[in-house]
């Protein structure tokens, strides 16, 4: 199955709605300034509006989240790159050459190869996400019990495997977030698990307020914390001058690195847990390996910002793939998007991309259009932005909290959703503080039904010979020998820079 | 205690909790308690790795005379945080939702480091008057009322 051209008529027609249009414009220009704020993330500020989006139609819902997520990144970038603050962890590669050319007078330049760069790689990313993604839903079809079982153990393995230098404590997180989600009434024989008599509890824990306590009550706690010690850090932003764009000069020299570079965030996106930071980490050292100056890296070499640039904003498409049509996400930022998807009554897979496919394409092309509109807007914009990261936290705090309370209470309207948040919050930032994963939580939150009705059903379609049922089925084999590899592959990385040998 | 590893403590509330929701499980029919108790045995495993670890961890550092990774060290402003926000997610139902956000929204202003009152007022304003109009007029929710607003 390719895509689907019949649709596009109604496609077009979704897109070119007033509500849509207004939430793409809304989310391009809150996503770069929500990014520009150190401190803030995409994930955040998805897990913030996702209330928000409760009562629009859900592709302008969509299109507003996704529209977010893609700009964030790029906001993050432009404070990395300006005053050497990334709004986002992945814009920490780039503060490395984005400032140093700012400062040697080529920060309009940077500006405008970091624009470049993140248009391209948020374009071919969501171009892959149109084409692999109607083919790749195919697959959940010839998936059964025991596939989505051990799917969803390859998505909690691999997002622990990820979990840097702390396995064990992804894996447990991972576990917590089966834990909680096992919470309610089982969904086979209505018997309540673990709601001690309380009736709020019976349809499970809400995900969003979770999520909303995860994600921003915890920043704000961790962002209290530095709060008192850290000194006050004058902004400066060093005057702009010079082009706006790399000349050709310049492009011949970074083109092949932004090809490469797309590549990567686009495979690194779709790794479970693996988002922007990561990709543009893996992209910057790949660059620096493969150039031909790389002692200029971190002196404001450009093919090191573009690397950078290109695959944290490739990941975003990428992500997109294994949620739209898995229902794994392929980082914190789409998790939360998961939950987005699931209060508009969508379902990933197959059936996404058939009987809902005027939703997910314009959605996706809606995340294309997005790409584009944030170039645009990213350079117009640029001085404003660094305007806005100097946003007092004292004012950003209050902001937050009550954003966080009064969209837990708007998803059902009740109360007992705020103290689930409430909740949350502090299990999240107890848990950021030990170096557990709370997007592991999320997603296994997220998972765990799908794992439990799997393992149950596999069990009675296996007849008592389990084992023996589960290697009789290519695609579990396949999914075994994966889980094994995220598992193994961590711990055979440590034996090996123990025993010193290179990898 | 200080001496002592932190992740010897998270192993062993771990342990706790986890123990304790076997303990539920254990009384409940097999069928909805398979996958639970599954679950949950990792995770006593798990619990015991991270325990063990953090001893480890904690008489290595005696051995060598060093002191132990301390992660809460400034826990104090997070925990004021804390407590506002338990204390203003209490007062809503009591005081209703305007009332008690304009007063959490003040103190938690002030404890973060505004000094201006102007600039404390003009963000008390828009904070109200932005919820108001997106969440009562346009998306028509019914926020707790108290005994106030």
């Amino acid at each position: 199955m390719g895509i689907d051209f019949t649709v596009l008529s109604s496609v077009i027609a979704e897109l070119a709605s007033f509500d849509v249009i207004l939430m793409l414009f809304a989310g391009v220009i809150g996503g770069i300034f929500l990014g520009s704020l150190p401190g803030l993330s995409a994930t955040m500020g998805i897990a913030l509006l996702i209330p928000i989006t409760f009562g629009m139609e859900p592709v302008a819902a969509l299109v507003l989240l996704s529209a977010i997520y893609t700009s964030a990144i790029f906001g993050g970038s432009i404070t990395a790159i300006l005053i050497h603050t990334p709004g986002t962890p992945s814009s920490a590669a780039t503060a490395m050459d984005g400032y140093q050319m700012t400062l040697r007078g080529e920060g309009l330049k940077a500006l405008g190869t970091s624009t470049v760069c993140s248009v391209i790689g948020g374009v071919v990313s969501a171009i892959a996400l149109l084409i692999l993604a109607p083919p790749l839903a195919q697959i959940s079809l010839k998936f059964s019990a025991p596939e989505y079982f051990l799917m969803a153990v390859f998505g909690l393995t691999i997002i622990a495997s990820l979990s840097t230098g702390a396995m064990i404590k992804g894996l447990a997180g991972g576990l917590f977030g089966l834990l909680v989600g096992l919470v309610g009434v089982d969904m086979m024989t209505a018997y309540p698990r673990f709601t001690f008599g309380k009736a709020e509890l019976e349809n499970g824990i809400s995900l969003i307020p979770a999520m909303i306590g995860l994600f921003s009550i915890s920043q704000v706690l961790m962002q209290a914390e530095i709060l008192h010690s850290a000194k006050k850090k004058e902004t400066v932003v060093v005057e702009l001058k010079g082009k706006v764009f790399p000349d050709k000069k310049d492009w011949l020299k970074i083109w092949p690195t932004v090809t490469k570079s797309s590549v990567i965030g686009l495979l690194v996106g779709i790794l479970p847990g693996a988002g922007g930071d990561v990709a543009s980490w893996v992209a910057y050292n790949e660059a620096k390996r493969g150039s031909k100056n790389p002692e200029n890296f971190g002196k404001g070499e450009i093919e090191g910002l573009a690397a950078a640039e290109t695959a944290n904003n490739a990941v975003t498409g990428g992500a997109m793939i294994p949620l739209l049509t898995l229902g794994i996400p392929g980082s914190a930022a789409t998790a939360v998007m998961l939950g987005g998807l699931y209060i508009h009554g969508l379902k990933p897979g197959h059936e996404l991309f058939t009987q809902n496919a005027n939703i997910i394409y314009a959605v996706i092309i809606g995340l294309i259009l997005a790409n584009i509109l944030m170039g645009i807007f990213g350079l117009t914009m640029a001085r404003q932005v660094v305007k806005v990261a100097s946003i007092p936290f004292y004012i950003l705090a209050p902001v937050i909290i009550v954003l966080s309370v009064v969209g837990s209470y708007a998803i059902n309207n009740n109360m007992f959703d705020v103290y689930v948040m409430v909740a949350f919050g502090l299990i999240g930032y107890l848990m950021r503080k030990t170096n557990f994963s709370t997007a592991a939580v999320v997603i296994a939150m997220i998972l765990g039904s799908m794992a439990e009705i799997g393992y149950r059903q596999a069990i009675v379609m296996s007849k008592g010979d389990v084992l023996a049922y589960y290697f009789s089925r290519p695609i579990s084999i396949i999914l075994m020998v994966l889980i094994a590899l995220a598992l193994l592959t961590p711990l055979l990385q440590k034996w090996k820079s123990r025993k010193g040998i290179k990898v | 205690m200080r001496n002592i590893h932190l992740d010897t403590f998270i192993g062993l509330l771990m342990l706790l909790v986890s123990a304790y929701f076997y303990y539920l499980a254990q009384n409940m029919p097999p069928e909805p308690a398979e996958f639970p108790k599954l679950v949950i045995s990792i995770l006593i495993v798990f619990s015991l790795v991270i325990m063990s670890k953090g001893v480890l961890l904690t008489l290595r550092a005696k051995k060598n005379g060093t002191i132990v990774d301390h992660y809460f060290e400034r826990i104090r402003g997070p925990m004021a945080v804390y407590l506002g926000l338990c204390v203003y997610v209490g007062l809503i139902e009591l005081l209703g939702f305007f009332t008690s956000t304009t007063i959490a929204s003040a103190f938690f202003m002030l404890l973060f480091g505004m000094r201006s009152y102007i600039k404390l007022l003009l963000v008390l304003i828009g904070i109200n008057v932005f919820i108001y109009l997106l969440f009562v007029w346009q998306l028509k929710i019914v926020l707790p009322a108290g005994v106030l607003i």
